[in-house]
């Protein structure tokens, strides 16, 4: 079996309602964010032989195959391909997941992941939901912030540790902002006005007594409310995968290697503890235990889902996020996986850690998890 | 007269310039407003998105009025065709403003002031004469969207033409009524209002009347807007009630009621007491956690309100007629009859002794009332009703001293100030002691006195009229006789709308419109008929009454002959249902329009849901939604009970269509209608097909929507009862079983499935609660 190295990863500023990265098509912003990884690279964009783009609602303006328009956007050749992966948040993660497997088979040396969702213009749910009575009937299309009340509901997190958990999330984030650690990991983007954006609109300073008299977002009596919760966004990351021998070829580092995919199900009532089983099943194929992982990046779909995944994993809440979570970055939903993998790889090289580990939840009832060494 | 504004400036960002800059926009007109510095302008401009009632028609008009200081931008003002300056109320800041500006402004540029007290004569004496000739008053009342008042008044040297030309930019690009005044201190409302506001006041104290028994007896029991005097000076606050008041008593030394000019002590403690009224949080009213209280007139204390009884009331409020009750109150001998009688007459007399300083005659006058003070009928109208010489009678008796124009008036046997006969309103002159014809304006068509010229009444029934309009046009004109305002659909309305169908299938006409002049156009079903026919349990009898409205409303739809739907103001539930199906709608820019079944427990009935989407269908033009968002949008709009703030709201919210004509001018939308109407006639009329073809998502959709729903009962937005509903209605719009993405559905069964929805839901108890509390206080229950 080949090698497979991811040898960069670059995401776009995350825009959030009101911003100013709205407007912008989903299929530029994406080719963008895919021109920056080459040009950063100085790679020959006729060397990119595959282009997958994770994408949770692929309609509309990022509808018709939206992995190939990428690739044709931003420069690649036409005898590059393209498709689109949707596993709804675990997208693009799974496009890391698929690209490397690919490399690994020996089917193809290079290829870029993408994940792309521009919320705004594709609303979630799609423009056009036909649901399935019976599946209905099963509560399968439970809202998202129901199956998080849930979770709250199973370990009684209460609202208040919720909401020091998303304070915590923006502070983190302002925090790397003012050290300067997303440099490397963001490229600045131009929006639909030509005006030039380099950073995440999503971080602020907290306004306690604005958040303490949030009504709850889901259910009345609820413990979540909107600033507990990942806020609607736009934004787009890519990753270079390529093969051991492709990388040697072209003098290109590598900058982590995988070491273990994995997916899981649950059930979809409480779809937020999918990283749980996920992980479990990612480091039980690379044999390491939760406590060998130095650095993890938990998506942050809700404070609660992410507390009852670290609760009940037991896991060490000072290796989580350490330059903030969805929370306070946003979570355009099918560019997260391959998003907080970017942050990862930028985390472990600050840190100087060697195993890190990217997890997710996944609305329907499922787990993503990667891990990576450096 | 071509109004060819291209762009105009108000000065001064204040409460009216910037709102005077507003209602420019909703006309669709560009503006520079000006202030100091930038933060006050802006915060100007701020405010027009905020303020309630909206001042703009669609809050993107902001859009059209540009932020400017006279440091920064003042060379732009040579960009305009009308500067009105709208700056504080002191001569000098207005002289230095227009020193400053003069230089800039480009040939025949109109200048105007929208001063309440500054004479002309003073304010123009810093203005070389070229502009002299191009300068009057404007003065615009409070909040400039909503009040039809436009005083204008021009000085010794105004050009006639440019005279003309604002008072045709005031009627037909602002939509107001003008009211031609003179250059006498706080011109004709003002004047009138303020004379009557403190001789109320003076009288409440005289006569020993608490605060809310005055309101009471000064509010819409009367024809008058809902806060009565005391509330009213609360609202426009109490030193700007001084300010107006000594205006008028500090310039009008000779006035014959000098004294009752004068402030009130009252207010001067009060405003001593830095209590203004609404905007210091408390004046003759404060809001607090017990209630609102009001102030004790003697003591100056709060204290709760009391129930106010008095016998005269409860007799007159048996009349709906605003004429009738009043003459019942006025002529009551309790003290709520003593007080009106003193305030009405004194009112009466003044304005009568006003003409002609004030007013070359008595319909400014009635006018200004009515459209700058919101009075139902002005006081010579009043007058009339009142009975004149019953009530110079009486004022004689009291040695009051009535004109001798009106006891000429008498002599000559014309013992009312206005009257109707043959076509013609007629009012009595009091220049040439004649009576004299009110010329209506060319773009004016008065229903009522249409109805008086020979073969103008086609038919009469009890809640509607068909009139001939002339052309081959007749009208369906709605009047309730059990609630002339509100106009609710009863059987007479139904029976006049098939008659006049019959009239256009019988080729006796060419076309018809909907519409009448009344308060609003009607604000849906009569409850009260609805409530006993369910509570009799007859619900077979309810069902065929939904079909027979839904059967009627189809054949406007489908008449031959176009029919042009004129809705105005309120057009609620029953209302948005016989205006949708009219080959065109011509609306007031001030309509409120909406789908409120819910609030009552019920979906439309009538084929609401049927008009909201092929509304939504023609509004979208070709693509860009599909079926499901169609869906969505009008099952949104239905189950909020969506009312538009404004017909251009109405557009976006799918009431009207695109296409429909928006009107600013109340007066002139039956012309209006008219004119659309012959055109539509004239480019050769084709009826719309019958719809077979109609694309609804069916139950994949429904279930999508049904998990929005209970995500909202889940938050606790909605209740059960809501969820219920909610769940019919989107049954009705998906297309029910024949709906979805394969399939097509046509009118009758949407309209089929709709009636089923409404007749069970009607049968359900907490439906029949909300219809019977509605009915009881005027509000929807939330159960």
């Amino acid at each position: 079996m080949n090698k497979s190295h991811i040898i960069d990863g670059v995401r776009s500023p995350i825009g959030v309602k009101n911003g100013q990265i709205v407007g912008l098509r989903p299929d530029d912003l994406a080719a963008q964010v895919v021109k920056s990884l080459l040009k950063r690279n100085s790679i020959d964009p006729n060397l990119i032989e595959d282009v997958i783009v994770g994408c949770a609602y692929p309609e509309g303006p990022q509808g018709h195959i939206i992995g190939k328009s990428v690739g044709v956007l931003a420069g690649l050749p036409i005898e590059s391909t393209g498709k689109v992966i949707n596993r709804f948040c675990g997208s693009s993660m799974d496009a890391v997941h698929q690209l490397s497997t690919s490399i690994e088979a020996g089917d193809i040396d290079a290829g870029i992941a993408v994940g792309v969702e521009d919320m705004f213009s594709v609303p979630m749910g799609g423009f056009a939901p036909d649901f399935h009575p019976e599946l209905a009937e099963q509560e399968f299309y439970i809202g998202m912030g129901e199956t998080a009340e849930n979770l709250a509901n199973d370990l009684n997190i209460s609202r208040a540790d919720q909401e020091e958990f998303a304070i915590s999330s923006h502070e983190k984030a302002l925090k790397a902002y003012e050290m300067d650690k997303f440099s490397n990991e963001i490229i600045p983007i131009v929006n639909s006005e030509g005006i030039t954006i380099e950073k995440d609109e999503g971080p602020r300073e907290p306004n306690l007594e604005k958040i303490k008299s949030l009504s709850p977002a889901f259910i009345e009596n609820g413990t979540i409310t909107a600033a507990t919760s990942s806020p609607i966004s736009i934004g787009a990351a890519a990753i270079l995968v390529t093969s051991e021998k492709f990388a040697k070829e072209n003098n290109l580092d590598s900058r982590a290697t995988i070491k273990a995919r994995a997916v899981a199900g649950v059930h979809w009532d409480r779809m937020g503890m999918g990283p749980l089983p996920a992980t479990e099943k990612a480091l039980s194929k690379s044999n390491l235990k939760i406590d060998d992982i130095q650095s993890i990046e938990l998506n942050e779909a809700f404070a609660a889902q992410a507390l009852y995944v670290i609760r009940k994993g037991n896991w060490d809440i000072g290796k989580i996020n350490s330059h903030g979570g969805a929370i306070a970055l946003g979570h355009p939903l099918g560019c997260s996986g391959a998003r907080i993998m970017v942050t990862l790889m930028n985390v472990m090289e600050d840190h100087k850690t060697n195993l890190g580990l990217a997890t997710m939840c996944i609305g329907s009832g499922q787990g993503i998890a990667t891990i990576i060494e450096r | 007269m071509q109004n060819n504004l291209n762009k105009i400036a108000v000065l001064g960002s204040g409460t009216m310039g910037s709102q005077i800059a507003a209602h420019f926009s909703n006309a669709g007109i560009p503006s520079l407003l000006f202030d100091i510095d930038e933060n006050t302008v802006q915060k100007g401009i701020d405010t027009l998105t905020k303020l309630k009632p909206a001042p703009l028609y669609n809050p993107k008009n902001i859009q059209l009025i540009e932020g400017c200081t006279y440091d920064k931008d003042i060379t732009k003002l040579n960009q305009v065709d009308l500067v009105i300056e709208a700056v504080a109320e002191n001569i000098n800041i207005k002289h230095s403003v227009y020193e400053m500006i003069l230089p800039q402004l480009k040939e025949n540029v109109i200048l105007t002031s929208n001063t309440s007290g500054i004479p002309l004569t003073d304010l123009t004496k810093v203005l070389p004469k070229e502009l002299r000739k191009n300068f009057l008053i404007t003065h615009f009342f409070n909040p400039p969207r909503y009040m039809r008042l436009l005083e204008l008044v021009k000085g010794p040297e105004t050009d006639i033409n440019t005279y003309e030309k604002l008072s045709s930019i005031g009627e037909d690009l602002l939509g107001k009524g003008i009211v031609h005044a003179k250059d006498t201190p706080n011109f004709i409302g003002n004047r009138i209002g303020i004379h009557g506001g403190n001789n109320a006041i003076r009288l409440a104290i005289q006569m020993g009347l608490s605060v809310e028994e005055v309101d009471l007896l000064t509010g819409t029991l009367i024809g008058r807007p809902k806060s009565g005097i005391f509330r009213t000076a609360d609202i426009v606050g109490l030193d700007v009630h001084a300010h107006v008041s000594s205006t008028s008593y500090d310039n009008l030394p000779n006035d014959e009621s000098r004294d009752i000019l004068q402030t009130p002590d009252v207010v001067l403690k009060l405003i001593d007491k830095g209590l203004l009224g609404q905007k210091s949080g408390s004046g003759f009213y404060k809001k607090t956690e017990d209630g609102i209280l009001s102030i004790d007139l003697d003591s100056l204390k709060y204290k709760p309100q009391k129930r106010v009884r008095f016998d005269g009331v409860r007799r007159a409020k048996g009349y709906k007629d605003i004429k009738k009750r009043i003459k019942s109150l006025i002529y009551s001998d309790d003290k709520a009859g003593k007080f009106l009688w003193e305030i009405t007459s004194d009112s009466l007399i003044y304005c009568a002794n006003r003409i002609p300083e004030i007013s070359d005659d008595i319909v400014n006058i009635d006018n200004a009332m009515k459209w700058g003070y919101g009075w139902d009928i002005g006081p010579f109208e009043i007058w009339d009703s009142i009975g004149i010489e019953e009530s110079i009678e009486k004022m004689e008796d009291q040695n009051k001293t009535v004109p001798e124009w009106i006891k000429t008036m008498v002599d000559n046997g014309r013992t009312s100030f206005y009257d109707l006969s043959n076509g013609e309103k007629t009012f009595f002159d009091t220049k040439s002691l004649k009576i004299s014809a009110i010329k209506p304006g060319s773009k004016n068509i008065n229903l009522n006195i249409v109805k008086n010229t020979k073969n103008g009444l086609i038919k009469r029934d009890w809640s509607a009229s068909l009139i001939d309009l002339g052309d081959g046009i007749v009208n369906v004109e709605f009047h309730s006789a059990l609630q002339p305002t509100l106009n609710p659909i009863d059987t007479s309305i139904g029976k006049m709308i098939e008659k006049g169908l019959d009239l256009l299938e019988s080729n006796k006409f060419n076309g018809m419109i909907i519409g009448h002049q009344g308060a609003n156009f009607c604000a849906g079903a009569n409850l009260a008929n609805m409530i006993q026919v369910i509570e009799s349990g007859n619900f077979k009898k309810l069902e065929d009454a939904v079909k027979s409205i839904q059967d009627l409303l189809q054949r406007i739809r489908f008449s031959n002959q176009p029919i042009v739907a004129a809705p105005h103001h309120l057009a609620l539930g029953g209302g948005f249902e016989i205006a949708a199906p009219a080959a065109h709608r011509v609306a007031s820019s001030e309509l409120y329009i909406g789908a409120v079944e819910v609030g009552v427990g019920l979906i439309p009935g009538a084929g609401g849901n049927l008009r909201m989407l092929l509304n939504q269908m023609e509004n979208i033009g070709s693509g860009m939604m599909n079926s499901f968002q169609i869906a969505q949008k009008s099952f949104e709009t239905i189950a909020f009970a969506k009312v538009s703030t404004s017909a251009d709201k109405a557009k976006h919210l799918g009431y009207l269509l695109n296409t429909d004509t928006i009107h600013i001018n109340n007066d002139q939308r039956i012309w209006k209608a008219k004119q659309k109407l012959i055109e539509i006639i004239e480019g050769g009329y084709i009826k719309p097909k019958y719809r077979d073809d109609l694309k609804l998502p069916g139950a994949g959709g429904r279930t999508a929507m049904a998990m929005a729903v209970k995500g909202f009962k889940a938050q606790g937005k909605i209740s059960a009862h809501d969820e219920l509903i909610a769940k019919k209605l989107a049954y009705v719009l998906t297309g029910g079983n024949k709906g979805g993405l394969t399939k097509s559905v046509d009118e009758q069964y949407l309209l089929d499935i709709e009636r089923e929805a409404f007749v069970s839901l009607a049968g359900e108890k907490l439906s029949q609660d909300r219809i019977r509390f509605m009915l009881n206080k005027g509000k929807p229950l939330r159960n």
